[in-house]
């Protein structure tokens, strides 16, 4: 994982639920960030140490690295890979290229996934940028639906910062990524995660939806609360 | 025992790697003396042309051989509109400003015409593939990267010792001046010198684009790798270039193998000592 705060959090909670859940962790990475260089000390420490699968964070150049180094190195296939879903997105799937086959994330959002508002976002955005949309697009969408219903709800009066903030959690709406709203606890999005594994569809590379693990919220900054 | 073997060859793929890197920018400064901030940009610029080459072409070992020549006479174009005005003692400022600056623009051409995204450029089929290690199964491409290295060295060591043009480069390195007053056009040598050196980042840019990728950003991560190089060697020097390269390449695997928090931390702190026991670097001239 990546050396800063996200990459702590990711693997935090992965860590967390793996142990209860009866899993055992062999090692940890910390790695440089946001680039960590060449990959293979990495690659030649987690063949040396057999692990029965890695869990791994990244996301962007690094996320490109790791795939690719990991399938260089003959990890994949032999070890499987698990990740938080960035690492595999629609914005460096392309990247990875065969590399990333097989790769198993955990998302709240995959391309294919089969909902209207989803088939509409996903056709408008290819109409207008001519590449798929990928999870960051859709964060910035939802991001601007909920400015949207906040101002709606305060009928934009923005001089009242109290009401604003009031009206924020009540906000629901149903996104490209399912139902969204907030936690109230956390008050971070509580939404559907989806287990994908990386396959070939007609001859392209997608996230291919295998499970709804069905809602969960977003627990936040756990970090200082559990450690690894 | 077994991993620390393949720590040691992959130290040894990421130093030959940074020694292709650090021979051209020690060239140049050991030539004109000029530090080439824009280094980094000429290995991405190298990179990208690759990556369309092989894309278009198929053929990875055009690559290799077209974009050091494409991004050579680059450097030939620059060096003579632009870095001809800037010798001298006195100008390192300028000198810097303007290779920092063609840094900055270089970025924003190469984002414009090649885009964000992360690109990959797969290895030659020939040389995919990986062949078992003890623990690992070792990329043959990496293995095929070292044998650049050395050769490059080899090559490089008999061109600057054994030829004419080696014998005036490096009459150049001691003293220019001196060289130009013996009837030497000494320009054409700068151009040549500061033609080869880009020429050679933009052959480390093909050969590392397999290994370490193409992204927006990739330029200043490799300049900074390849100053510590050169510092650490020793400005001027192919020795140095050669041994500085080893030293952090190794640094940079065996910290990211036992201590990956502190892996930027060792590379700098490796130079800090080299500098507090030899303030010119390993090989590096006396008053430099």
């Amino acid at each position: 994982m990546p050396d800063y705060a996200a990459g702590e959090n990711t693997i935090t909670s992965f860590a967390h639920s793996f142990v209860n859940a009866g899993g055992e962790i062999i090692g940890v990475q910390r790695t440089p960030f946001p680039n960590m260089g060449d990959p293979a000390p990495f690659m030649a420490e987690i063949a040396d140490a057999q692990p029965d699968l890695v869990y791994a964070f990244y996301s962007g150049g690094a996320a490109v690295t790791f795939v690719k180094a990991y399938a260089d190195f003959g990890l994949a296939g032999n070890i499987p890979l698990l990740s938080s879903g960035f690492m595999v997105e629609e914005d460096v799937l392309p990247a990875q290229g065969e590399a990333a086959l097989g790769v198993r994330s955990g998302l709240h959002w995959a391309l294919l996934l089969d909902n209207p508002v989803n088939k509409a976002f996903t056709a408008a955005y290819k109409e207008r940028t001519g590449r798929d949309a990928n999870v960051f697009a859709v964060q910035g969408y939802d991001t601007a639906r909920v400015i949207v219903e906040m101002l709606n709800r305060v009928e934009g009066d923005t001089s009242n910062v109290d009401k604003m903030v009031e009206v924020l959690p009540d906000i629901q709406f149903e996104s490209p990524r399912g139902p969204f709203r907030f936690d109230a606890k956390s008050q971070n999005p509580s939404q559907h995660i989806y287990l994908r594994e990386v396959r070939e569809v007609d001859g392209v590379l997608h996230n291919v939806i295998i499970e709804d693990l069905g809602e969960i919220a977003d627990p936040g900054d756990n970090s200082k609360d559990l450690q690894v | 025992m077994e991993t620390f073997i393949i720590q040691l060859l992959n130290g040894l793929v990421f130093s030959m790697l940074l020694f292709t890197m650090a021979a051209g920018l020690s060239l140049i400064f050991g030539q004109m003396d000029v530090i080439n901030l824009a280094h980094g940009s000429f290995y991405l610029l190298g990179g990208y042309i690759g990556l369309t080459m092989v894309r278009r072409l198929d053929s990875f070992w055009l690559a290799l051989l077209v974009a050091p020549l494409m991004v050579g006479a680059l450097g030939l174009v620059l060096e003579y509109v632009f870095l001809r005005r800037l010798y001298g003692r006195h100008r390192h400022l300028d000198q810097v400003l303007f290779t920092f600056g063609l840094a900055l623009i270089a970025a924003d051409l190469i984002r414009w015409n090649w885009g964000a995204y992360v690109e990959s450029v797969p290895p030659p089929e020939l040389l995919s593939g990986q062949i078992p290690l003890f623990t690992v199964q070792f990329p043959v491409y990496r293995l095929f990267l070292i044998v650049v290295g050395v050769t490059l060295a080899v090559l490089l060591g008999l061109l600057l010792e054994r030829t004419r043009i080696g014998a005036i480069i490096r009459a150049g390195v001691a003293d220019a001046h001196m060289v130009s007053a013996l009837g030497i056009d000494i320009h054409k040598v700068f151009a040549g010198v500061f033609a080869l050196g880009v020429a050679l980042a933009a052959l480390a840019g093909v050969l590392g684009a397999p290994v370490l990728n193409l992204y927006p950003g990739l330029d200043f991560e490799i300049l900074i790798l390849t100053l510590v190089v050169v510092v650490v060697g020793g400005l001027g020097t192919l020795r140095g270039a050669f041994f500085g390269s080893l030293l952090i390449g190794m640094a940079d695997t065996f910290g990211k193998a036992f201590l990956p928090e502190f892996t930027l931390f060792l590379i700098f702190a490796v130079m800090a000592v080299v500098l507090l026991l030899r303030p010119s670097g390993l090989f590096g001239l006396e008053g430099v």
